[in-house]
């Protein structure tokens, strides 16, 4: 670590690093060496146990007995029967022999295991230290409303105006004043405007992902017209590969694979329906609101509607894969990652954390986390086929042809199923033999489990031809696909992977592993404001809880003040690399705090005062100077010293493009590109646009992989930028990057050859050097560039190949400046 | 490390060495050198996003390993006989599970099945007379430097949950593995190879695919790099040069990159992403020497190719990765993990007498061979070796004559890093199903490992969505016994 501090770069890491430190310290501050075992074993070991098994009822407004053990206070004066503990004294401490179940026999519930009571005695045996940390949680109610009080993320918007009495303050953009106040304060200026063709390479790569073409270029760069930029933002923002670019940046953040991403990680043959909704509602500038309303609830809302159907299919993105034994600890997973995804996506809440303690930082109480949790308690996965609507005829048909299948397949079909069914417990099974309409909700959910595998797996191809034999197995699959004609072979998969909810009575959200005490019901969690959730079936939908509409309202609704924030600065994110807030999936204490905090509500109250139309924010952002200014500023000396990160700024920070970027404009320079918008995902690497390659969650994509795009497994609000060998041998000697290439250098010579004005006047080295730097850089080459390469160009066919590869390893193409 | 004066790029082609940039000698001072600094500055340049990294590559405190092979046998090896003889097992045998016992949840769901007594033989070996079947001769005259770890348990009950927890520390995909931790905490002594290396003893995708050794939330540069799993043949892929390209034509153009990338970088002199790429050229150039060096067992002797099982068809898979390992682990290479079985080759469901006859003679010599390599080396005592699978297997029979998952109760064992050998730690209950004594769970396991390598489970740690994220999951401790303590 020694030299990292010795140095320019580093002194940003030391900066970093210290800031981290400052956290992490008050996080266990006060701790000497000698008490940070104990520290440790409380904060591992107890408090967890305690959180688990005891808060429930002496926690917070909770204190059954009088006595509360959230804090060290209540466990020392304890409740009606005296302390709690004696440090030091394990059998004279009322907590020990409260879990021996010597008296009081706590908790009543269930005795605690020998191991967890060894650890209570453990920790009264060793003095019972409780260590205080200044930044967690009191444990008060007080305490609480202080602290929510107190944080910046849970205020009102306030977007107050800039005060932009500064001679910058003529920017048209109220963006740059609120850029220019904070700026004037250090005594930095914005940077000048970029030149034409870097300008419209960035926002073109910003909107649509792709490069401009050098003809684009050439066109803006002598559009004398007032207007000029204007028509270019316009023309890129109706361009359909708009909502391909804004898509893909979606789908990082909510999970997005084409696979189940377990052992088999089977291909989703439907998955891209929900990709595809994504990229139709950018282009068609779906309200922000409805956006968030039909992935969280758009079967609620729109139970026959195909794209609310597709849209709620968000909760459908996690891993799942049906080969699992344990149904109900399979289900707890999944509910509780729909938990955790929602409010990191569309609260950039860390929920997560108080899933098993009250979050430690922020003001989040474990209640917050199965409130929310509630909320998805009845979610139910709906496997939907559409309607084939057939004729009486047809439908005859088909009844003949149903009939035709039963009689081929005997019972053999339904017992190779229940073979497999047979393997869960007897619990489950039983639930699985129930008729649905007897079942609870949870039934109904556990039967779905357990018919997954009775499908995939008990009746899979394989062992349906083994045990019909080829003859019956043949006339089987004829039926079937005659079936398939009319829309109904009972085994074809799934149209869309949708979301409803389940049928029966809802199973109170109790805390992990209870079968009665405390109930919690869906509400917003208490940082802003704790609002109880309505829930009422919806008109559309009556067999719905409403649960997941009355939080998707809830979240979209004036009481929250964090949704459009977390939403414009995603936006702002994408345009400049770096948020106003730099954590954008965290905006609690172990957060940043973000830039420009008027700025940030500012745009929030844009969002929603234009009826959540996230272009009109966008469009804010692409015209102001702000986002147009030069990567180089006059004062770059003095702006390296006070604002090194480019936190205030005061120039346009360099970025290397992304991993679809990168290989897109590949296919672009070779004039290989197939522009088909939408539909299903392809197999292999065919040369249509990244967003549609196949991912699959156990194999992924060299060269994508190569440039940090995200594995899909867990959400991505903001993907790494790593410059690593393999990445370089990759770019260097992978046969995909060498055949780009030698595709790259005939596209130029044939341009050379079709156009006879070039050639006619004797194509030299140096233009087809300039062409080649133009199609990929975007700029012409410089003059020396030009000469540094013409020779090798010169030299023939394997020459100009070897000048694309140079280029296409250039940073002058990989950074977008 | 790369001096100012000439690059190593410029020396082997011959040009004359024009100017470098002011800041190039400061970058990499800058960077520390090596992938972890580049990797710092990858991530410097997205701001204040240094903040996420708190790795140590001097260690919490010191460390008994420099480098962990982890043997990892996919699919489940039997601890029943293997390490952990249980004689009520063959009493009992063919009758249901005793109803003292708490009836598992099995991957497979047999119900009722009766137990399989184990057909082998046991004998106690070295000083310490640790048990160990004729499944494992081999190993077995290492008795004396093996741990076992008789009570290992996790949650995982199928494959994907169970390499999910023994790579990850959760039965769910998405978190780093424990490679992952390992280079981004320790960073690798060896600039010019991966910190984290896997190779397997056939190529097939193995259980999860590339998420067993992933990143997860950490950046790429952590992930782990297969070695010798290309379709070409190359040690790690893209290291050939291209097909029809001759060393001269390649430097020519690493050098043309290198200098118009200069060009370009003096008009942008505060932009470190701009030189980290440049010197990546550099590490990928060293890389391409360095790694088929590596993986070269010409200069190895006959007597140590025969020590490992090469000559032999049946041990000579396995034997080459683990000779392989070795020559990684001289070359100062962190994390190497090699997969025994890839595919869920040791899942005996049935015929558990053939599968692992075939298994265990595939990797017992190798072992042993690698033991006492890195033994006669003065490597073992700063190499940490782990065995194990991602699970056990059932006393309960299936199918008559193989075994179901076990995850409640299992075997792993850890010699040499600092490891005192010679001792059985913890046990299984009466039957081998549940781990009763001393439990070890997997995060305690992924703990010992850490902290034998310097790391601390709790103060590793990455700031990942406003969570501080940690190898372990904030669970485990070190099992202290390990170091005799």
């Amino acid at each position: 670590m020694k030299l990292l501090f010795e140095s320019n770069l580093s002194r940003q890491i030391a900066a970093a690093v210290t800031a981290f430190f400052a956290i992490s310290c008050s996080a266990y501050a006060d701790e000497g060496a000698s008490d940070s075992d104990a520290s440790i074993f409380f904060e591992t070991k107890v408090r967890p146990l305690l959180a688990q098994h005891c808060f429930e009822c002496h926690a917070g407004d909770k204190s059954e007995g009088g006595l509360r053990v959230d804090h060290h206070q209540g466990l020392l004066l304890g409740g009606d029967s005296g302390a709690a503990i004696v440090p030091g004294d394990v059998s004279g401490s009322l907590l020990i022999t409260a879990v021996r179940y010597e008296e009081l026999e706590m908790p009543p519930q269930s005795k605690l295991s020998d191991d967890e009571i060894a650890v209570l005695e453990r920790w009264v045996e060793n003095g019972a230290v409780w260590p205080q940390h200044e930044g967690a949680l009191a444990g008060t109610e007080e305490d609480l409303q202080e602290r929510i009080k107190n944080w910046w993320a849970a205020q009102p918007l306030e977007p107050s105006l800039p005060r932009g009495e500064l001679a910058s303050a003529h920017s048209r953009h109220l963006i740059d004043r609120y850029i220019d106040d904070l700026l004037t304060e250090v005594g930095l200026q914005r940077a000048p405007e970029a030149d034409r063709a870097r300008l419209v390479r960035r926002l073109s790569y910003d909107l649509i992902g792709l490069p401009p073409s050098p003809e684009a270029i050439e066109r803006f760069e002598n559009d004398q017209r007032p207007g000029a930029y204007q028509r270019l933002v316009n023309e890129l923002f109706a361009n359909p590969a708009y909502g391909e670019r804004m898509g893909r940046l979606w789908l990082d953040l909510v999970r997005y694979s084409d696979s189940d991403g377990w052992r088999a990680d089977a291909y989703r043959p439907q998955a891209w329906r929900y990709r595809q909704f994504v990229v139709d509602a950018f282009n068609h500038s779906m309200p922000y609101d409805q956006f968030v309303k039909w992935q969280v609830a758009g079967d609620e809302y729109h139970p026959n509607d195909e794209e609310a159907l597709a849209a709620v299919g968000f909760l459908r993105l996690g891993i799942y894969e049906y080969n699992q034994r344990d149904a109900e600890g399979q289900w707890q997973n999944i509910v509780d990652e729909l938990t955790d995804v929602t409010a990191d996506v569309f609260l950039a809440t860390g929920l997560a954390c108080a899933k098993c303690h009250d979050h430690k930082f922020d003001p989040i109480p474990r209640s917050d986390y199965y409130r929310m949790r509630s909320v998805f308690e009845p979610v139910f996965f709906n496997d939907w086929k559409s309607d084939p609507n057939l004729t009486d005829q047809q439908q005859a048909e088909v009844e003949r042809l149903l009939a035709e299948l039963k009689e081929i397949e005997g019972e053999d079909i339904h017992k190779l199923g229940m073979a497999v069914v047979s393997r869960f417990t007897n619990e489950l099974q039983a639930m699985y033999h129930k008729s649905p309409e007897d079942r609870t909700a949870y039934e109904n959910q556990m039967a779905y489990l357990l018919g997954r595998q009775y499908f995939e797996e008990g009746i899979s191809g394989t062992r349906s031809k083994k045990k019909l034999g080829d003859e019956r197995f043949a006339r089987r699959e004829e039926v079937l696909k005659e079936l398939d004609r009319f829309g109904a072979n009972p085994y074809s998969p799934a149209e869309l992977m949708s979301i409803r909810d389940a049928d029966g009575e809802i199973q109170p959200t109790r805390l992990p592993g209870r079968s009665s005490g405390r109930e919690f019901l869906p509400g917003a969690p208490e940082l802003f404001g704790g609002a109880s959730l309505e829930c009422q079936p919806p008109s559309e939908s009556i067999t719905s809880s409403g649960r997941r509409m009355a939080l998707a309202e809830w979240i979209v609704s004036e009481e929250n003040p964090i949704a459009a924030r977390v939403m414009v600065n995603r936006l702002w994110q994408y345009h400049f690399g770096t948020g106003l807030v730099d954590s954008p999936n965290d905006f609690g204490q172990l957060g940043k705090k973000p830039s420009h905090p008027h700025l940030l509500d500012y745009l929030a109250s844009r969002l929603i005062d234009s009826g959540w139309d996230i272009q009109a924010v966008q469009r804010e952002i692409v015209m102001s100077e702000t986002y147009r200014q030069s990567s180089m500023n006059s004062l770059m000396d003095q702006g390296m010293e006070i604002d090194p990160s480019n936190r205030l700024l005061w120039h346009r920070t360099v970025r290397r493009v992304d991993a679809e970027q990168y290989r897109d404009t590949l296919l672009v320079a070779m004039d290989r590109l197939d522009y088909q918008f939408g539909g299903p995902a392809i197999t292999g690497t065919g040369p249509r646009r990244s967003l549609y390659l196949r991912r699959m969650r156990n194999s992924v994509d060299e060269i994508l992989t190569a440039l940090d795009t995200p594995p899909g497994l867990v959400g991505t609000a903001k993907r790494d930028v790593t410059t690593t060998a393999p990445q370089s041998l990759m770019m260097m000697n992978s046969s995909r990057v060498i055949g780009v290439a030698s595709q790259f250098a005939s596209r130029i010579r044939s341009e050379f050859k079709a156009d006879t004005s070039l050639t006619s006047a004797g194509v030299s080295a140096e233009a087809f050097v300039d062409r080649a730097h133009r199609l990929i850089v975007g700029l012409p080459a410089t003059e020396e560039t030009k000469k540094l390469l013409a020779p090798l160009a010169e030299s023939g066919d394997q020459g100009q190949v070897d000048v694309c590869h140079i280029l296409i390893n250039s940073n002058a193409f990989l950074f977008i400046d | 490390m790369v001096t100012k004066e000439s690059s190593s790029l410029c020396r082997a082609v011959g040009v004359p060495h024009h100017a470098a940039p002011l800041n190039r000698r400061d970058f990499i001072a800058n960077a520390g050198g090596g992938f972890g600094g580049l990797a710092l500055s990858g991530m410097l340049a997205q701001s204040a996003d240094a903040a996420r990294f708190v790795a140590a590559p001097d260690g919490h405190h010191p460390a008994t390993a420099k480098s962990v092979i982890f043997l990892f046998m996919e699919g489940g090896p039997s601890q029943l006989d293997t390490f952990d003889r249980k004689p009520l097992l063959n009493q009992l045998a063919g009758q249901p599970l005793p109803s003292s016992f708490r009836e598992p949840l099995t991957a497979m769901g047999e119900k009722n099945a009766p137990l399989l007594p184990t057909k082998r033989n046991w004998a106690r070996y070295g000083e310490s007379g640790l048990e160990i079947s004729d499944w494992f001769p081999h190993v077995a005259q290492h008795a004396d430097h093996l741990a076992i770890i008789r009570s290992c348990y996790g949650e995982g009950i199928n494959h994907s949950g169970g390499c999910n927890l023994m790579n990850t520390g959760s039965t769910l995909g998405g978190r780093p593995s424990l490679g992952a931790w390992v280079s981004y905490g320790l960073g690798t002594e060896n600039e010019d190879l991966p910190a984290f290396v896997v190779m397997k003893d056939k190529r097939s995708a193995g259980t999860n695919g590339v998420r067993s050794w992933g990143q997860g939330f950490l950046p790429a540069t952590y992930q782990g790099t297969p070695v010798g799993d290309t379709a070409s043949g190359e040690a790690i892929a893209n290291l050939q040069l291209p097909k029809g390209v001759d060393e001269a034509r390649q430097l020519r153009k690493l050098d043309l990159i290198r200098q118009i990338n200069q060009q370009h970088a003096a008009r942008l002199p505060n932009v470190s992403d701009l030189e980290a790429r440049i010197e990546s050229y550099e590490l990928a150039y060293r890389m391409q020497a360095a790694a088929p060096e590596a993986v070269d067992l010409a200069s190895e002797t006959a007597e140590t190719q025969e020590l490992y099982g090469l000559n032999d068809k049946k041990t000579a898979d396995f034997g080459k990765i683990c000779l392989l390992a070795r020559r990684m682990v001289e070359r100062g290479v962190r994390f190497i993990q090699l997969y025994s079985g890839t595919g869920s080759g040791w899942d005996a469901h049935s015929g558990i007498e053939s599968n692992h006859t075939k298994y265990c003679g595939a990797v017992d010599q190798p072992i042993a061979a690698l033991l006492s390599d890195l033994k006669r080396r003065g490597l073992l005592d700063q190499t940490l070796v782990v065995w194990g699978g991602e699970f056990g297997r059932t006393p309960m029979s299936e199918k008559g004559d193989g075994r179901d998952h076990n995850p409640t109760g299992f075997t792993m064992w850890m010699a040499g890093g600092g490891v005192q050998g010679g001792q059985v730690i913890g046990a299984t209950d009466d039957l081998g199903l549940y781990a009763v004594e001393d439990r070890a769970h997997v995060h305690d396991v992924h703990a010992s490992i850490l902290h034998l390598m310097g790391l601390d489970r709790l103060e590793l740690s990455y700031n990942y969505q406003g969570r501080l994220e940690r190898p372990t999951v904030n669970e485990g401790k070190m099992i202290s016994k390990l170091i005799g303590a």
